[in-house]
């Protein structure tokens, strides 16, 4: 049986502001013909510095995975950018705590390589179903491959996403047969009108292979 | 399909947006072979439209265009009846970047198609709000070029609908004939 696998993939993606005073959270896309770049990061604080954090994260991962080619491997190229965002955050953030979890993944020839490091979270949905890709023992670094199929359909998600919504409402929403981005912004609309009190910042990004 | 992609791979729609990202602030310069700036590797199914498009959008009355502060060189519409200012994204004018703004309703800009004018009102929120140097209690008419403070920004009132333009004027003509 071929696959005619398609050689692009739809994005989509929102972002939640829920009820904090800003968006400590951010994301990046890039991709070229058969290969995908997704990265979601959490500032793990309320500060500036949580922002500081995110961008950093995003923008280290973004450089690296332009200048793949230096690395052996993809496990090489995750574990050498988080040791590099680890420095540049510690060297330019001074006083205050600052972090950020990260997901990070690239598909490439039908094949996703992912990396997660702290709160956030990857699932699939196939054929109707949600599978949370990430461990949900939440190790501190985990690292993974997924070989997608089409019709696939992947969220990258901060922990403002994941504990505003459910698996349930995963299904429901990347079920549809919607635009991704029709898709990204329904969850996090949703998430919004609930007006949960502790509700943080939420970043969604779904891809459609 | 009209959705917009920044330098960072950040999707937006450039009806709610114009061309500046709102979530990196870039801007997306637009050529004259993509009026829209469609993902190069053609990724939109035509057979699932992004449902954006079919939005119904109020048309504009005025512009607040920022002149001082985190956002200076951008503008916010003003739609006709009520538009709630603040920083959050529930607000009809969202403005980003001065975090001495109040979330919601620091200021409300009202259009009443009526009287044809242009009100402000101070908000519920902490934070004042002041037109051409005089803080504002009470509702209050504004005028082409009036500078708008809130924050630690800047703005000014820029009005397309009154005296000399008015939309539903257009919708009569287009009756008559």
């Amino acid at each position: 049986m071929m696959f005619c696998f398609s050689q692009y993939y739809k994005i989509g993606n929102a972002q939640l502001l829920g009820n904090c005073e800003q968006q400590n959270d951010y994301f990046a896309t890039e991709q070229s013909q058969n290969n995908l770049f997704v990265v979601v990061a959490d500032g793990l604080t309320d500060l500036p510095a949580g922002r500081f954090a995110s961008v950093i994260a995003v923008e280290t991962l973004k450089y690296n995975y332009q200048h793949i080619e230096k690395y052996r491997n993809s496990l090489d190229y995750f574990k050498h950018s988080f040791g590099d965002i680890d420095y540049s955050i510690h060297k330019n953030v001074t006083g205050n705590k600052a972090g950020a979890a990260v997901i990070c993944g690239i598909i490439k020839n039908k094949k996703l390589m992912w990396a997660n490091v702290g709160s956030c979270s990857l699932y699939l949905c196939r054929k109707g179903k949600i599978i949370p890709i990430h461990d949900e023992v939440k190790k501190r670094i985990e690292y993974g491959t997924l070989e997608c199929k089409k019709r696939d359909v992947l969220l990258f998600c901060t922990e403002g996403i994941e504990k505003g919504s459910s698996e349930l409402e995963f299904k429901e929403i990347l079920s549809m047969k919607k635009h991704p981005y029709d898709k990204a912004v329904l969850l996090t609309e949703r998430i919004k009108n609930r007006g949960y009190n502790y509700q943080k910042n939420g970043t969604a990004v779904i891809i459609e292979v | 399909m009209s959705l917009m992609r920044c330098p960072e791979g950040h999707l937006f729609s450039p009806r709610r947006y114009g061309n500046i990202c709102p979530y990196c602030n870039k801007t997306v310069v637009l050529t004259k072979q993509k009026s829209i700036a469609d993902d190069p590797e053609g990724n939109y199914d035509n057979k699932v439209p992004y449902l954006g498009d079919l939005e119904v959008m109020d048309p504009v009355t005025g512009w607040l265009v920022c002149i001082e502060g985190a956002s200076k060189g951008r503008d916010y519409k003003i739609m006709t009846e009520k538009n709630f200012l603040g920083r959050s994204e529930t607000m009809d004018i969202q403005i980003l970047g001065d975090n001495h703004i109040a979330k919601k309703n620091h200021a409300v800009f009202v259009y009443d198609p009526k009287k044809r004018k242009t009100l402000i009102l101070p908000g519920d929120s902490q934070g004042l709000v002041y037109v051409n140097e005089e803080a504002v209690y009470t509702p209050q008419e504004l005028s082409a070029y009036d500078v708008i403070e809130m924050g630690k920004s800047k703005f000014l009132f820029i009005p397309l609908c009154g005296e000399n333009f008015e939309w539903s004027e257009l919708d009569d003509e287009k009756g008559k004939e």
